[in-house]
Order: C-alpha cells, then sequence, then structure tokens
C-alpha cells in the first residue's frame, strides 16, 4: 500500500518536473531551430526541431558582431563587480553590525532607501559624473559604479550578526586586525550569504542592458546584451541572424553553468543559511 | 576608544559609502533639480516650472495605471517564482541522479541575455507561427493574439518574468534544502509523520530565511523590470503593461519630458519610501 | 588599531590608482589621435542598410587619407538617450544621423555645427534638394543639418493572396472601397487570415501610420502655425471611422503590433520602401506595392520619413573632417549609390535622375509606388513638442482601434491631449 502510494508520488513528480522544464527549455529549442533555418523559412514549420542546418547564419552573424569580445567583455564587467561587490559590503556589512558610530542609524537608512531609486532616473546625471571622470566609453564605467550594494550590505549584515563576538575576540588576541579578523575569520563563516551576493551581483552585471548602452560607444567595448541588441532593428529584423547571434550569446553561458552548478550550490549551502 | 572605533568604523565603510555618494545619492539629487524644469535632455536652456510636473502627475491617470500595472507584476512575478521554486526545488530534492539537468534547465533562461530572451518570446507569442497559439488551437483552446490583446498582454510580460526569475529561486531553495538537518526527517520518519506534514511543520519553517531572501531579491529585481517589457509590447496595448520604469523611460527619452520624468522618479522614491517606514512602524508597534 | 588604517588606507590607494590607470587609457589613445582624425559617426542604420553604409565609408576614408570615420550603430530607440547623455555632458561624436521627429530638440542643443557656414552658404550647401526636407535642418535662419536619406509610406499588398480570393493581383485598390473590398474577400478565405494589418502601438509609430489617412480624407494634423490640432473634424473623424469599421465590424483587419503581413497571413499593409530589399530576398509570397488607396473626392497623401546627418562642434580638426564627409555623403552621386543599396527615396532631382537610380528602378518594379507617391510626402511637424503630441495622439486613438471608446470620443480625446502637449516643454 505504502510502497504503490511512494510510486504515484514519484510518477506525479517526475511528470510535473517534465511538463515544467519542457515549457521552460521551449524558448531555447525555437531559438536553435531558427537559427539553423535558411532565411525565407523564418516562419514556417517545423518550429522545435531542427530539420535545417543552414549555418551560413551563423557565419553571417559572427561577420558582423565580434562575439568572443562580446564574451570576454562581459565576463571582465560581471566578474570586477562581483568582487567590488562582495569586497565592500563585508566591510560596511562589518563595520554596521560590530561598531557604533555617529550617524550610524541615518547611514543605515539612507543606503537601504536607495534600493527604491528608479534606475532609468539615474541615467543621465550618471553619464555626466562618468564624463568628468573621463570614463566613457570605457569598462571603468560598467565596472566602478556597480562596485557597491544596498541590498550585499543588507544581506551580510544580517549574517554577520548571527556570528559570535567571541570569534573576533579570539582572533584579535592572536594579533589580528580588523581586515584580517573579516577575512580569515568573517567570510569564511559567510560563505553562503557571500555566494548568494557574488551571484546576484553577476547576473545583475551579466544582463544589464541601459547603462552599458548610454556609456559604450566602440563596437570593441560591447558586452553581449548590446552586441545582440544591433541585430533586430527600425528597418526590419533578420530572424535567423538575430537568432543565430542569441544562440551564440547563449550556448557558452548555460555550459558554463552546468559545469559550476555543483561548486556554486554547495557555496550557496553550507549549512549556514538555516541557524 | 571611541573615536578609534568610528575611525575604523567609517574607513570600513568608506568604499561603499564613497561610491554611493558620487553614483547613486549626487545624481539623485541631480534629478531633483531636473524635475524642476521643463528640460528634454538636449535644449541648452532648462526652463524652470517650480512644482508643475509634481502637480500634472498627481492628475495623469497614466501614472495611476502604471503604478497598478507594477503592482500587479512584482507582485505576481515574486510570488509564483517563489511558490513554483520552492516546489521545484523540493521535487529535485528527492532525485539525486537527474536533478543536475533539471537544475541546469531551470537556470538558463536567467544566465540568457534578457534582449535574446524577449526576442525569441515575441515569436513564441506571435499568433500564427508561435508555439503558444499554435498549441492552444491544437488543443481547441482560446488562442489570444498575446502581445497585442489588452487582457493578455499583461500575462504574457509575467510569464516571461516567471520564467527569467524562476531558476534563481530554484537554485537558492536547492541550497538551502541540501543543509537541512537530515537526521531530524529521519527521525520523522520513524515516527511516521507524513511527507505533507514533514514539509508543512518542518521543511517550510526551515526554509524561512532562504525565502525571504528569495522574495527580497525578487522583489528588486521585479520592481525595476524594465528591459523584457520594453521589447516585447513597450508598454502597451492601451498601457497595459506599462510598468513605472518603461513609463519613466518614456516620458524622459522618447517623448522629451525628462523633468517630468524625473518627477516621476521622486514621486515613485518617496511613496515607496513611505510605506516601507510604515510597515516598520508599525511591525516595531505590533512587536512592542 | 594603526596596523588595520594603514592596511586599509593602502587597499584603497590601491583601488583608486586601478580606476586611474584604467581610466585614463582611452584619455591617451585619444590624445595620439590628434594628426591623423578618426571620428565617430552615430546611426541607427543597422543591417543590409549598416552594411552599405561601410562600403561607403570605407571609401570616403580611403579617398581621405588622414580622416577615418567610424560608423556605430544603435538600435533605433536606444540612439536617442544616447544622444541626450552626450549632449548633456558634452561628449557628443563628431557626426550623427538620426530621426527627423527628433530634429527640433536636437536643432536647440547649441551644440549643432552651422553647415550654411562651413559650406559656403545655404544655398550651396543645400545644392538642389527638395525644399520640404530642408524645414528639418533649417533652425533660426541657420542650416544645422542636411536629409541623409528620405522615404514614405506606401501600400504593400500580398498577390499570392489576392489571387486566391479571386482578386487580380495586377490590379491592387485605388480608393478605400476598392480596399475594404480587397480586406474583406480576402479575410474570407478564413484561417485566421487577415484583409489588411494595421500598426496600433502607442507612440510615434501609430500617428506616423495614420496621418496619411487624415490628410487623404483632407483633414489636417495641426494648424499652419503649429499651435492646435485640426484633426477632429468631421474628415478626420470619417478617417479613424474608416479603419474602426474595418478592424470591428467588418473584421477584415488585425490591429496591434507588426507580424501578420512577414508570415504571409495579411493581405495588405501600409509601409515604407526600405522593407522592398527584404522581402524581395525572404518574403515566403509574392508581394506588390502600390500608392496608397485614397478616399472618394479625397486628395493622394502620405508621410515622410527619414534621417538627417549633422556635425557637432569640437575640435577644430574633426569637425572639418565632419563636414567633409557630410557634403560627400550628401552629394548626388554617393546619395544615388546610397538609396540604390537601401531602397530609401532620392533627396533631390540630381538623385532621382541619375542613371544608377534609373536603372535600380527598373529592375525593382515595387519600388515604381513610392517614387509616384514622393511627391505627395507630407512632412509632420518640425516642433519640439512633437514627440509629445504624437505620444498623445497616439494613446488617445488606441481605444478607438480596441473598440472600447467610440470613434467621436477618442478624437475629442485626442484634441484635447495634444492642445495639452503642445503647451509642454
Amino acid at each position: 500500500m505504502r510502497s504503490t502510494k511512494t510510486l504515484l508520488i514519484k510518477v506525479a513528480d517526475h511528470m510535473t518536473l517534465i511538463v515544467i522544464s519542457s515549457i521552460v527549455i521551449l524558448p531555447f529549442l525555437w531559438m536553435i531551430t531558427t537559427s539553423l533555418k535558411p532565411p525565407k523559412l523564418a516562419f514556417s514549420s517545423p518550429y522545435l526541431i531542427p530539420t535545417h542546418f543552414y549555418w551560413q547564419n551563423f557565419v553571417n552573424a559572427w561577420q558582423e558582431a565580434p562575439f568572443a569580445r562580446y564574451y570576454l567583455n562581459s565576463i571582465i564587467v560581471a566578474i570586477c563587480v562581483t568582487f567590488g561587490q562582495v569586497f565592500t559590503s563585508a566591510l560596511a556589512a562589518y563595520a554596521f553590525d560590530r561598531f557604533e558610530f555617529p550617524f550610524k542609524r541615518t547611514l543605515w537608512f539612507t543606503l537601504l532607501a536607495s534600493m527604491m531609486v528608479p534606475l532609468p532616473l539615474l541615467v543621465i546625471p550618471s553619464f555626466q559624473i562618468i564624463q568628468n571622470l573621463h570614463w566613457a566609453d570605457n569598462l571603468t564605467a560598467l565596472i566602478i559604479p556597480r562596485c557597491w550594494s544596498a541590498f550585499g550590505i543588507l544581506l551580510l549584515r544580517q549574517f554577520i550578526h548571527s556570528i559570535p563576538r567571541d570569534f573576533d575576540d579570539a582572533a584579535r588576541m592572536d594579533g589580528a586586525n580588523t581586515l584580517r579578523v573579516i577575512w580569515s575569520v568573517i567570510l569564511p563563516i559567510a560563505r553562503p550569504a557571500v555566494a548568494t551576493l557574488a551571484l546576484f551581483a553577476f547576473l545583475f552585471a551579466w544582463n544589464d542592458f541601459l547603462w552599458p548602452l548610454i556609456v559604450l560607444n566602440t563596437p570593441e567595448h560591447f558586452t553581449v546584451p548590446l552586441g545582440i541588441a544591433n541585430f533586430s532593428g527600425k528597418y526590419g529584423t533578420r530572424w535567423t541572424l538575430l537568432m543565430a547571434a542569441t544562440v551564440s550569446a547563449t550556448i557558452p553561458a548555460v555550459i558554463a553553468f552546468l559545469a559550476m552548478q555543483k561548486s556554486l550550490i554547495r557555496g550557496l549551502a553550507s549549512g549556514g543559511v538555516n541557524e | 576608544m571611541q573615536t578609534r572605533q568610528t575611525r575604523t568604523a567609517y574607513l570600513l565603510i568608506a568604499p561603499a559609502l564613497l561610491l554611493f555618494v558620487v553614483f547613486t545619492a549626487y545624481p539623485f539629487i541631480w534629478s531633483a533639480q531636473i524635475s524642476l524644469t521643463s528640460w528634454d535632455g538636449l535644449n541648452a536652456v532648462k526652463k524652470f516650472v517650480g512644482f508643475q510636473n509634481y502637480i500634472e502627475l498627481f492628475q495623469d491617470a497614466e501614472f495611476r495605471q502604471s503604478i497598478s500595472v507594477t503592482t500587479i507584476y512584482t507582485v505576481s512575478v515574486t510570488l509564483i517564482s517563489t511558490v513554483l521554486g520552492f516546489v521545484i526545488a523540493l521535487m529535485l530534492q528527492r532525485r539525486k541522479r537527474s536533478s543536475a539537468i533539471y537544475r541546469t534547465i531551470f537556470f538558463s533562461p536567467v544566465v540568457t541575455a534578457t534582449v535574446a530572451a524577449a526576442v525569441v518570446w515575441q515569436l513564441l507569442f506571435d499568433p500564427y507561427v508561435g508555439v503558444i497559439d499554435i498549441g492552444l488551437r491544437a488543443l481547441h483552446l482560446p488562442a489570444p493574439n498575446w502581445l497585442s490583446d489588452t487582457n493578455w498582454a499583461l500575462p504574457a510580460v509575467i510569464i516571461v518574468g516567471i520564467w527569467k526569475r524562476l531558476g534563481f529561486a530554484v537554485i537558492v531553495y536547492a541550497a538551502g534544502m541540501s543543509s537541512l538537518p537530515v537526521s531530524c526527517f529521519e527521525a520523522a520518519d520513524l515516527d511516521g509523520v507524513s511527507g505533507w506534514q514533514k514539509i508543512r511543520y518542518m521543511t517550510i519553517p526551515l526554509m524561512r530565511p532562504v525565502t525571504t531572501l528569495v522574495l527580497i531579491t525578487g522583489f528588486i529585481d521585479a520592481i525595476q523590470v524594465f528591459d523584457h517589457i520594453f521589447l516585447l509590447t513597450s508598454g502597451g496595448p492601451m498601457g497595459s503593461t506599462n510598468v513605472m520604469s518603461l513609463f519613466l523611460y518614456n516620458q524622459g527619452f522618447r517623448i522629451f519630458h525628462l523633468g517630468y520624468a524625473s518627477a516621476i522618479g521622486w514621486t515613485l522614491f518617496t511613496v515607496i519610501l513611505g510605506l516601507t517606514v510604515l510597515q516598520w512602524q508599525l511591525r516595531r508597534r505590533g512587536e512592542s | 588599531m594603526k596596523r588595520t588604517k594603514r592596511s586599509l588606507a593602502s587597499i584603497l590607494s590601491l583601488a583608486v590608482l586601478a580606476t586611474v590607470s584604467l581610466g585614463t587609457g582611452s584619455a591617451i589613445a585619444a590624445n595620439k589621435a590628434v594628426k591623423p582624425v578618426t571620428i565617430q559617426f552615430w546611426n541607427y542604420w543597422d543591417g543590409g542598410n549598416g552594411q552599405a553604409l561601410s562600403k561607403l565609408v570605407a571609401e570616403f576614408n580611403k579617398k581621405n587619407p588622414g580622416i577615418t570615420v567610424k560608423p556605430v550603430t544603435f538600435p533605433w530607440g536606444d540612439l536617442l538617450p544616447k544622444l541626450q547623455a552626450s549632449i548633456a555632458s558634452g561628449t557628443t561624436p563628431a557626426l550623427a544621423a538620426t530621426d527627423i521627429a527628433w530634429m527640433a530638440n536636437m536643432n536647440r542643443s547649441g551644440k549643432l555645427v552651422d553647415l550654411g557656414a562651413a559650406l559656403g552658404g545655404i544655398k550651396k550647401a543645400t545644392n538642389g534638394i527638395y525644399p520640404q526636407l530642408l524645414t528639418y535642418g533649417l533652425y533660426k535662419g541657420k542650416l544645422q543639418s542636411l536629409p541623409a536619406s528620405t522615404n514614405n509610406l506606401s501600400l504593400f499588398y500580398n498577390k499570392d493572396l489576392f489571387r486566391k480570393a479571386g482578386l487580380n493581383p495586377n490590379k491592387p485598390p485605388k480608393t478605400w472601397s476598392e480596399m475594404r473590398a480587397a480586406a474583406i474577400a480576402i479575410s474570407n478565405l478564413g484561417n485566421g487570415i487577415q484583409g489588411m494589418e494595421i500598426y496600433v502601438q502607442p507612440g510615434e509609430g501609430l500617428t506616423w501610420q495614420f496621418q496619411p489617412y487624415l490628410w487623404q480624407s483632407g483633414a489636417g494634423f495641426l494648424n499652419k502655425a503649429n499651435t492646435a490640432p485640426t484633426f477632429n473634424s468631421a474628415a478626420g473623424r470619417s478617417a479613424l471611422q474608416f479603419l474602426v469599421d474595418l478592424i470591428n465590424v467588418d473584421h477584415a483587419a488585425t490591429a496591434g503590433q507588426w507580424g501578420a503581413f512577414d508570415k504571409g497571413q495579411a493581405g495588405m499593409r501600409i509601409d515604407g520602401s526600405w522593407m522592398v530589399g527584404g522581402y524581395r530576398e525572404n518574403a515566403p509570397f509574392e508581394f506588390g506595392t502600390a500608392m496608397l488607396p485614397i478616399p472618394d473626392g479625397g486628395v493622394h497623401a502620405t508621410n515622410m520619413g527619414g534621417e538627417q546627418i549633422m556635425a557637432f562642434k569640437g575640435k577644430a580638426a574633426s569637425q572639418s573632417a565632419a563636414v567633409k564627409f557630410i557634403r560627400w555623403f550628401t552629394s548626388a552621386p554617393i546619395q544615388a549609390r546610397w538609396d540604390v543599396a537601401t531602397n530609401f527615396m532620392p533627396i533631390s532631382d540630381a538623385v532621382a535622375n541619375s542613371k544608377v537610380i534609373l536603372k535600380h528602378i527598373a529592375d525593382e518594379p515595387a519600388l515604381k509606388a513610392f517614387i509616384n507617391q514622393q511627391k505627395y510626402a507630407k512632412a509632420r511637424p518640425a516642433i519640439a513638442t512633437y514627440p509629445a503630441v504624437s505620444d498623445a495622439f497616439s494613446k488617445a486613438l488606441e481605444p478607438a482601434f480596441y473598440g472600447t471608446v467610440s470613434v467621436a470620443e477618442a478624437m475629442a480625446n485626442a484634441d484635447a491631449a495634444v492642445r495639452k502637449a503642445l503647451k509642454s516643454n
């Protein structure tokens, strides 16, 4: 009796998973199939299973857009932003949790409130600042302004709060300074929170569109989203080329995730979250 | 000791604070100044109009519509992706071998550039060659012209929002569940506790911090949503998908009302901030 | 404690150093480029148009050693915020080509080069270019930009569907009633096939598609002084009524985003000459073009689109290089080749009558309708409030297309909204 019920649940589970994941994967099938069709057949069936293999789309897409370069730029930006956010957030979160200082509450509240600022609003004034710093058309402009995160400080502060102060004191007895305490005591314990922040920061930088668009002028500096955007335009969209570009821009990222997901999950987990 | 602590504290928050002041606070205050003008973003002259933009905003039906669209979008995407993410993670927890493949599938949309995703979804929602409508017709169900239909455009962009967001929730939940204390669950098994009861009384409460995290990050993402709606519907039809940042963008960068756009931003900021403070106050009163 | 401070300070200074060195890289590179000048040319000509531009630019660069023009393409909707940000912060490119609809705002920026002065007088600079194309470039008696291309809207129709519906594929509709009859016949084919596809999306797209109907029926858009709307007349309402009935009474047309005609699912659509090349190459059906049908007793009219090319004030060397490029690009022989590659319309008689163009039109019969239509092309008001006016107009009309508001009500709402928008900025 019990085993039939378990079996039933198992089958139901499996079915649900298959249904949801097929919906999720649908756009990718469509993307790949269309990217391999000759342009004239872009809108004729079959839509989900490639029957044509018109590789010329990829050749043309790569001729028009140097995707390797876009990838490199996107990776540089995303990695720097990730490290930057973890670094500044860890220091600030530690200070906010462990120390008392004047204007602490005001500062804390101001930082949190900044999460509610609508981003498009900042585009033009921020760009003027970038210009004054001579960072226009430079990847620096995508990195430095994004190297802090109110959410990151909030997340890490909450986590650090759950770490007993005895840990700090023990390390200090051994002669460690504050930075050392943060680096070798706090951060290792806070690894799940750090991993969550890193993932969030990386994805934010990876998907960012409006800001890079405003800042960058030279195609050699473009990131992946900007590179794709140029394939659909006012004077007609070339669907098969666009799909070839989209596939080129997506598949490596998916493969990278496939390769790294075990360590990502381990990083996110490791017990701490639930204490 | 006190001053030394202060100095260390300030040194520690300095990097974040510096970036915050230069790249968020300063531009934001600057935009307050723009909100008092009728500037188009190009004119060499910025005409001062006082609070005109704010007065107009409060009479603007489009603004009110935009607030409700944003609310519906944010709540639906955040809640549905969180619940679905939890359920999927729960299912994945029970299977060991296939979970890596499933996780990759669910996470793929997250790493796909939004621009690329929007382009594909635009065609999937197409009433003629779109797979969705072809499927619905095959099942003899009504097949709407999703992106051009005032009733279906918002659900369509919400579906894409969930699709894009789901993987993040799945991964974070999966990680959280993998670190649940196995021994407690085994003890519960021995006591004959049913699967549903274990979820209800053990998994859900234990997962509460993770849930908070998924909800907060989901909210931050959803309330600022722009890219895929911009590409799929540009806010139409009849404003049914005109979320806040899109409304602001169109005013500032399509029809040259940069002053008005800044007023929208400031009003929005004040409203959300006010609500948050109110909620804190209420919660504090509830606690005491 | 002291050590903390020192290490913190050193980390901070390292970060600052890294930032500064990253930041100055481009500045040094820019300084080196003083003698042979390299200038950027921002535009939104993507795909085939972009490739055609790159070819022409390469030729220019070869002919002018010391000048390197670098075209940079951005999506149409994104070029405007980029220009706003660059003008506000003084980082303009040397050259740009933008939508004529933005020109009134661009003109006020104070950053555009006076081309009349730079090219030896307005007359010499505009040399034979059609006068109605010059309205966008003139500002306070100065010429600040020149037409880089022009185009108009005509009727595209699907010959295969015409045949299937028992219509003569070589006799496209000439009047509104013929167009309606054709649309009904085609939509009667069933299977979700539509007689016509009508673009209904809030914003300039809807307005620019609808204005020809207004003008054909005898209604106007704004008055001569561009200070008040004139579209809410009996004629104007009849134009809207015609389309609304086609959609909601005859069920012969679909309203919404583009998509049906491209896929062979709609019999007709109004669009620009730039679509000809793409359809010739990729359309999964045989297509034809025709002048826009007009109502009984109406007049021929279409909308004029296109881009203006302009130079931004800057260093003398790059400014003069930009002016040189503009003179070259707007010259008749280059324009003729540009039009052949893009299927845009000629900007002057000299271009229209050139051998390359005449041969091109002979080779591509679908262009004939556009050439014939061009003389009826009307310019949209060249005023800074136009984008806001157009936005307000389209949003007021949109519900009428969806049948939730009556035609009279929609036009009255549009009238009020446009009056308000005319007072903005």
